[in-house]
């Protein structure tokens, strides 16, 4: 067995018995002067700058807003599940704007915020949900006469969940207590409706 | 247990953005659910051992998963997922959004058949899932819309710049399923 650690170019190459290793181990620190690139099937997995920024351009994380306000989705109980209009970035092509679907198994971080318009004197309160594959997670209620106006209100929430390749979870609004569905999801050129989802590890 | 006894019919179009990232959509899927599966069986009994350790008229456990599996699914105090939601104060029904989505698009002209004779998952296997999912049959579409979007997705990422640059092109399809037929009958298309 044989190792060659240059190429005729001077490059950095390892051989072990003519075919390119599958794994290489330093004992040691690996310090290097410029980039490190780490192929994905051909496209960069794990990129670090010369500065030792860290990037990854294909690690699933996802920006959707809302450009459209979408009119009478719930309001005496119906649960409204969100389709977000406007893709800011989906590095790993996971969402459609209503449904993110996990690439791999892992821990996500979950980040969602919606306003609500078109409430009345007598809505009493909203709730969101995260509906993913292996459980739901609630927001607290949120009451909308203690921190709001009385026409808009908002529900915001966070949090990590596990999920298996394949798995889905998507945006639910409730809102309670008008007598109908009247309560509007507001999208604007401001980003106040939106959901960013990443695999965090 | 057998899901979609009549098959999953999808559009050809769908099928060539499953291909673009999946050769063969069957056997992903038979691993996608197999996956599935041993996730949650072993989420199942990561869950209750330590609730079977604390209770005193356990005296032993069986080292075998499935049949630990089997007997957490006997206890009276075991619920599957749907039957925990059902039991909540008011009951979460259990939304099917997936199949919904996925019926609400009119597949006309020409389609493809998956799994014509149905998707058959083992009973003990399915359980481990219920444990935690409450449809099963509605994953099993989220996880094929999933991937369906992502080949989709990836394949107009890929080939949009390489036909806006190609001198050739004058015109595109305003329609994503008119690109892909477009992308796909290109001779220097290749699968992703």
């Amino acid at each position: 067995m044989g190792w060659n650690f240059y190429n005729a170019s001077g490059e950095l190459q390892i051989n072990d018995g003519g075919v390119q290793a599958a794994s290489a181990v330093f004992t040691g620190n690996v310090d290097l002067g410029s980039n490190l690139l780490v192929g994905n099937a051909g496209s960069t997995g794990i990129a670090i700058s010369a500065n030792g920024e860290v990037t990854m351009a294909a690690q699933p994380a996802t920006l959707h807003t809302m450009g459209t306000t979408v009119d009478n989705v719930s309001g005496d109980g119906t649960t409204y599940t969100v389709i977000f209009d406007t893709e800011e970035y989906d590095q790993n092509a996971d969402s459609d704007g209503t449904t993110f679907t996990a690439p791999v198994t892992g821990r996500y971080i979950v980040n969602a915020q919606l306003v609500c318009v078109g409430i009345t004197a007598v809505g009493a309160n909203c709730q969101m949900i995260f509906d993913a594959s292996n459980r739901d997670f609630y927001s607290v209620r949120h009451r909308w006469g203690v921190f709001h106006t009385a026409e808009a209100g908002g529900v915001g929430m966070s949090c990590d969940m596990d999920m298996d390749a394949n798995d889905t979870v998507t945006v639910q609004l409730q809102a309670f207590a008008e007598g109908s569905d009247i309560i509007d999801v507001s999208g604007t050129s401001i980003e106040y409706t939106y959901v960013s989802i990443r695999l965090a590890v | 247990m057998i899901l979609f006894p009549d098959g999953i019919t999808i559009t050809e179009v769908e099928q060539k953005c499953l291909l673009h990232i999946t050769p063969e959509p069957e056997a992903w899927l038979n691993g996608v659910i197999a996956e599935k599966v041993s996730l949650r069986r072993n989420a199942l009994i990561a869950r209750w051992r330590p609730r079977l350790y604390a209770d005193e008229s356990v005296t032993e456990l069986p080292a075998d998963d499935e049949a630990l599996c089997t007997l957490i699914m006997a206890r009276d105090d075991y619920k599957t997922r749907l039957q925990q939601d059902a039991a909540l104060n008011p009951p979460v029904v259990a939304p099917r959004h997936n199949i919904a989505k996925f019926e609400a698009v009119t597949r006309s002209g020409t389609t493809v058949t998956l799994f014509s004779s149905g998707v058959t998952i083992a009973d003990r296997d399915s359980n481990c899932v219920l444990a935690y999912v409450q449809d099963l049959g509605d994953w099993i579409i989220g996880a094929l819309m999933g991937q369906i979007n992502r080949g989709k997705k990836k394949m107009i990422a890929q080939y949009e710049p390489i036909i806006r640059a190609d001198p050739a092109v004058t015109t595109m399809p305003a329609t994503e399923d008119g690109l892909i037929n477009m992308i796909v009958a290109r001779s220097d298309y290749t699968r992703g």
